[in-house]
C-alpha cells in the first residue's frame, strides 16, 4: 500500500499553521523557573520556543533547491493592537508561504545550541518575533481576525491537510466572552477533517500545578480554564504518537489543551501541535 | 552485460529532484538513494556511486570530500547552512561480477534480484516485503558507516539481474508470487516505464518515491561482454 493519503500534506495541497499570542502587559511577568540563570519573561519565552519552532519547521521543509511550501503561516498578536505579529519585512502579512518566512527573517543571532556529545555549538539562529508585553488581553477580537483568516485559506485549500491553530495566553479576555469565538475557529477545517486547536495557558506562579492534555475537565474548577479545556479541540492520532515519543502516553480523548505550563511545557506543547509528518 | 536503466523522480514535473543515483562502468554498478529529508541528497547519492564504480571500495571519507567540496561552492543561505550541521545520508547498493561470480555490498534498502528460469533465486539484502523499515540504514556523509551486508552469488547465462529503490523492490517482493518481473522486462523505453510506475502509484500499489530500475541480462559469458 502506498503511505499517501489525500490528507497528507504536498506542495500541491500545503497545511496551514496559526499561531494566535496573548502579547498583552502580563506576559512582561516572569515564567517559570531557571536555576542559576536570568529570569525569563513569558514575552521572551514565546518568542524563543516560536521562533525555534519555525526554524524547525523550514529545516523540514528545506532542500538542495531551496524551500518547498508545505505550510503556509499565520502569526497573530493581542495586547495594545490586534493584528499580524510578522515583523521586519514581512509585517502586516497574514498568511505567509514558508519559503517567504524562511527568506524575510528579522535578524540572525548567533545562540549556542548543546549537541548530543555534551559540547555546544554556535549557530546562526533567525529571529521573526521578538518580545511583546502592551496593553489588555484583546483576546476575542484577535480570535474573530484568526478565524477570518482561516476561513479564506481553508476555502482555498479544500483538500489539504486541516490547519493547526495554537493559542499562547496567560489571562482573561479583557473584550468579551471568548467561547464563541474559540468555538468558531475549532470549527474551521478542510475535507479532510476540523483544524486542531490547541489553547495553552501559561503559568506565572511557581506553586501552580501544571496539568497537560488533559480527557477530562474534572481536576478543573476555575471556570475560564474549564472554557479553554472545552474549546480545545482533541489531539490527532499522529500528535499522541508524538505526546508518546516525548514519553507522555494519552488516551484518545486527550485535548490540546495545557494548563499552568512551564517554558519545558510550552515547548513540547508546540512540538506535539506542529512537528511535521512526512512531508511529500 | 546488457542493461537498461530506468528513473522517476516521486514528482515527475521536478526530475531535478530525483535524489536516486544509478552509475555504471565496466563490471561494477552502483544503486543509491539519498534520504529526501537531507541537504544535497541526491548529489551524495551520485558522488558516492561514481566513487565506488571508479575505486570498487566504498570510501566514505574520499566521497565525502567530493561531495563538500561541491556543496561549500557558494555561499549557502542560513537554513541550508543551519541543516548542513548534520550529516545527509544515501542508501548503496554495490554490483561487481568477475565472469559469472557476483559480489555485492549493501548498506540500506535498494535491493538486487536475480531472476532464473521465471523465479526469483536471489533476493538481497530484503528477501520480504515486511522488512522495508521508515529508518534502514544509510552512509552517512560523516560518522559511522554501518555495517555492510555481502553476498557472493554465482550466476548462469540467462539470468536477469533487477536493481530497483525501496519503493519498486518492496512492490517486486510483494507480488513475487505473482512473477512481477515479467512487467519489467516488457518495458522498452522511458515512455513505457513512466505509465507504468504512473498507474501503480494511482492505484496505491506503489509508495510516492523517487523510482529507479536497472535490468542487467546476463550473457551466455560475461567476461567478453
Amino acid at each position: 500500500m502506498s503511505r499517501y493519503t489525500n490528507s497528507d500534506i504536498t506542495r500541491y495541497t500545503p497545511s496551514c499553521f496559526c499561531f494566535i499570542l496573548d502579547q498583552s502587559s502580563s506576559m512582561a511577568e516572569p515564567f517559570g523557573e531557571r536555576d542559576g540563570e536570568a529570569p525569563v519573561t513569558k514575552a521572551e519565552a514565546v518568542a524563543l520556543a516560536l521562533n525555534n519552532l519555525l526554524r524547525n519547521l523550514i529545516l523540514s521543509c528545506s532542500k538542495s533547491d531551496g524551500i518547498r511550501d508545505y505550510f503556509e503561516v499565520a502569526v497573530i498578536g493581542y495586547g495594545a493592537e490586534v493584528g499580524s505579529a510578522w515583523q521586519g519585512a514581512l509585517r502586516g502579512r497574514e498568511l505567509v508561504p514558508i519559503s517567504q518566512v524562511a527568506e524575510q527573517v528579522l535578524m540572525l543571532e548567533e545562540r549556542p545550541v548543546s549537541l548530543g556529545d555534551g559540547t555546544t555549538e554556535t549557530i546562526q539562529a533567525p529571529v521573526w518575533i521578538t518580545p511583546q508585553a502592551h496593553g489588555s488581553t484583546t483576546m476575542c477580537t484577535a480570535l474573530h481576525l484568526a478565524h477570518d483568516i482561516l476561513a479564506f485559506w481553508t476555502a482555498k485549500n479544500p483538500s489539504s491537510h486541516p490547519p493547526v491553530i495554537v493559542h499562547i495566553t496567560d489571562g482573561e479576555a479583557t473584550d468579551g466572552d471568548p467561547a464563541p469565538y474559540l468555538e468558531a475557529l475549532a470549527n474551521t477545517g478542510t475535507g479532510n477533517g476540523r483544524s486542531t486547536l490547541f489553547n495553552v495557558h501559561l503559568s506565572s506562579r511557581r506553586a501552580a500545578q501544571p496539568l497537560s492534555f488533559p480527557d477530562q475537565s474534572a481536576p478543573l474548577h476555575d471556570p475560564y480554564a474549564k472554557l479553554l479545556f472545552d474549546k480545545a479541540s482533541y489531539l490527532t492520532p499522529y500528535m499522541r504518537t508524538v505526546a508518546w515519543e516525548n514519553g507522555l502516553p494519552l488516551t484518545e480523548q486527550a485535548r490540546a489543551f495545557v494548563l499552568n505550563a512551564d517554558p519545558s511545557l510550552l515547548v513540547l506543547a508546540l512540538e506535539i501541535g506542529t512537528r511535521p509528518g512526512r512531508l511529500w | 552485460m546488457v542493461i537498461k536503466s530506468f528513473t522517476l523522480a516521486k514528482d515527475p514535473a521536478t526530475p531535478q529532484q530525483n535524489e536516486d543515483a544509478l552509475v555504471w562502468q565496466g563490471q561494477r554498478l552502483v544503486l543509491t538513494d539519498g534520504a529526501s529529508s537531507d541537504a544535497f541528497s541526491g548529489l551524495w547519492a551520485r558522488r558516492l556511486g561514481e566513487q565506488f564504480v571508479a575505486t570498487g571500495t566504498l570510501d566514505q571519507e574520499q566521497a565525502a570530500q567530493l561531495w563538500q567540496d561541491e556543496v561549500r561552492q557558494n555561499p549557502l543561505p542560513w537554513f541550508l547552512a543551519d541543516k548542513l550541521r548534520q550529516p545527509t545520508h544515501a542508501s548503496f547498493l554495490g554490483l561487481e561480477w568477475d565472469g559469472m561470480q557476483l559480489q555485492v555490498q549493501a548498506i540500506g534498502d535498494s535491493c538486487v534480484f536475480v531472476i532464473r528460469a521465471d523465479s526469483l533465486a536471489l533476493a538481497f539484502p530484503y528477501d520480504n516485503a515486511d522488512h522495508f523499515a521508515s529508518h534502514p540504514a544509510l552512509v552517512p556523509t560523516q560518522g559511522r558507516v554501518p555495517e555492510r551486508r555481502h553476498a557472493h552469488f554465482l550466476l548462469q547465462p540467462d539470468d536477469t539481474l533487477l536493481a530497483a529503490t525501496d519503493a519498486l523492490a518492496a512492490w517486486i517482493l510483494r507480488e513475487q508470487a505473482h512473477q512481477p518481473w515479467h512487467s519489467l522486462q516488457a518495458l522498452q523505453n522511458e515512455t513505457d516505464f513512466v505509465r507504468w510506475v504512473q498507474t501503480l502509484r494511482d492505484s496505491g500499489r506503489l509508495a510516492l518515491d523517487d523510482t529507479t530500475l536497472a535490468i542487467i541480462a546476463v550473457g551466455p559469458d560475461t567476461r567478453e561482454s
